[in-house]
């Protein structure tokens, strides 16, 4: 039996979709492996993307104190985007139906105000616990990152998320560098399985990230780098015994592919 | 007599008293030895290292003049409700009758959560549990469910200002009974995110 090699979609999966099918999921998934490896570079992406995301909302409900208002300040910020009809927008319209519709929301209070406090708080705690059961739900946690500090979020004097540190320390090389250098060949087989007029940012930066690496070997890898390997740091250290464990079959499985490894969904 | 009730000086022997790592700076009273006895006044002394404190009581500290009740006192005074019911909970053997208890539990979350003012501890609890009644969609709490919630609510009516860390503590442990503290529906939320968004 392989082991699993646990990518942040499902770390996110497990630990914020309380009661959803996907949780459920990701779970059971994680019974199906005699051992599971949960690597730091998962914790990393997942504090500074999903996690992230959770305290801007806890920020946004402090800040307007009103849940119509945050649903209605994310529906801005997606405005445009490429996808035009999003459930908050479908969530924000639910908040401002006439009586005798479903409601949508089970916070408690009967004003948005109030609704808006449960929501804050529910948030508050949830990223607080989901932090401290990180690395608790997998067998081992490996592949740790010398230069990236884990702390606790935590709420400040004005009532916001402090979710800092997000990246690893600036003055400092990728602590991943050295391994990474050892496998040009890996690097290349990886650099080739990203689309070349893939139109996506993402793979634009990972390509441009293998690229430096396998051309300039000797040049210092920043955290910035680092982050723009993302995916591919995944199929690069995934054990040769394990899986990669993840919800994102479509760029990870090629990556994984690439290099003689695999990638499975929950 | 319920747990909650006033009228009752206990002698409790500590072996001291300590202060609490937090910020709410209260201290951390352990009842090792009680032998109650109705007086009038509710007092509690506590003897440490031969130093004799007295220990006022939650509802005397919080004393509300006649006819202005402060939001603690209320959150007080609803919390003691909420404790008597459980604690009827605890005691019935009967399980519907024990449910019907908790109901009122269950429908006093709101009113309590008007007083979260008190405290982000206060207001996280309440919140919890709230989100516990919902996701149990009326299936009654089982019996190490209602224990924890009963020892829960109590903890909270002796500190109602619990900060926010306390808070969480307690919800953890609400947890560890498999009760379901989160909102249904914040998973949806993530599901706005673009990242998850582009990775299905």
């Amino acid at each position: 039996m392989s082991d699993a090699y646990v990518e942040t979609t499902v770390l996110t999966d497990i630990l914020l979709k309380p009661k959803t099918p996907k949780q459920e999921r990701a779970k059971a998934a994680l019974t199906r492996y005699e051992n599971t490896l949960l690597p730091v570079y998962s914790i990393k992406e997942w504090k500074a993307g999903p996690l992230n995301y959770f305290a801007y909302l806890h920020d946004k409900l402090v800040q307007t104190q009103s849940l119509r208002d945050t649903f209605q300040a994310l529906s801005a910020l997606r405005r445009g985007s490429y996808r035009q009809a999003t459930s908050i927008e479908a969530l924000t319209a639910a908040s401002t139906v006439s009586k005798g519709q479903a409601k949508t929301y089970v916070g408690l209070g009967n004003s948005d105000q109030e609704m808006a406090d449960s929501y804050r708080l529910a948030l508050e705690s949830l990223i607080i616990r989901s932090w401290r059961k990180r690395r608790k739900i997998t067998t081992r946690v490996v592949d740790e990152l010398p230069c990236y500090t884990e702390v606790e979020p935590r709420v400040g004097k004005d009532g916001l998320l402090d979710l800092t540190p997000q990246q690893c320390e600036r003055d400092q090389e990728c602590c991943l560098a050295p391994q990474l250098r050892s496998k040009p060949n890996l690097l290349e087989a990886l650099r080739n399985a990203i689309p070349e007029d893939s139109g996506r940012r993402e793979d634009q930066k990972r390509r441009k990230a293998l690229k430096q690496l396998i051309k300039h070997p000797k040049e210092i890898v920043d955290r910035e780098t680092c982050r723009n390997l993302g995916d591919a740091i995944f199929a690069f250290f995934c054990p040769r015994n394990a899986v990669i464990l993840t919800t994102n079959l479509r760029d990870h499985g090629p990556l994984a592919t690439s290099i003689g490894k695999k990638a499975e969904k929950p | 007599m319920s747990e909650t009730g006033l009228g009752v000086s206990k002698k409790i022997r500590l072996g001291g008293l300590s202060r609490l790592p937090d910020e709410t700076g209260t201290f951390a009273v352990s009842r090792t030895e009680s032998t109650p006895t109705l007086t009038s006044a509710p007092e509690i002394s506590v003897e440490t290292r031969g130093a004799t404190l007295r220990v006022i009581e939650i509802d005397r500290l919080y004393d509300a003049p006649a006819g202005a009740p402060s939001q603690i006192v209320r959150a007080l005074e609803l919390l003691k409700q909420a404790c008597d019911n459980l604690a009827e909970a605890q005691k019935s053997d009967n399980p519907m009758e024990a449910d019907r208890f908790v109901q009122r539990v269950q429908l006093a979350l709101p009113k309590l959560f008007a007083y979260r003012s008190v405290g982000d501890g206060f207001g996280v609890i309440i919140n919890s549990l709230h989100f516990a009644f919902t996701n149990l969609h009326g299936t009654p709490l089982s019996t190490e469910q209602l224990n924890v919630v009963s020892r829960v609510l109590r903890e909270l009516r002796a500190r109602p200002a619990l900060s926010l860390e306390q808070g969480i503590q307690r919800v953890e442990e609400l947890e560890e009974r498999g009760l379901e503290v989160d909102p249904p529906d914040l998973g949806d939320l993530l599901e706005e995110h673009p990242q998850s968004a582009e990775n299905e």
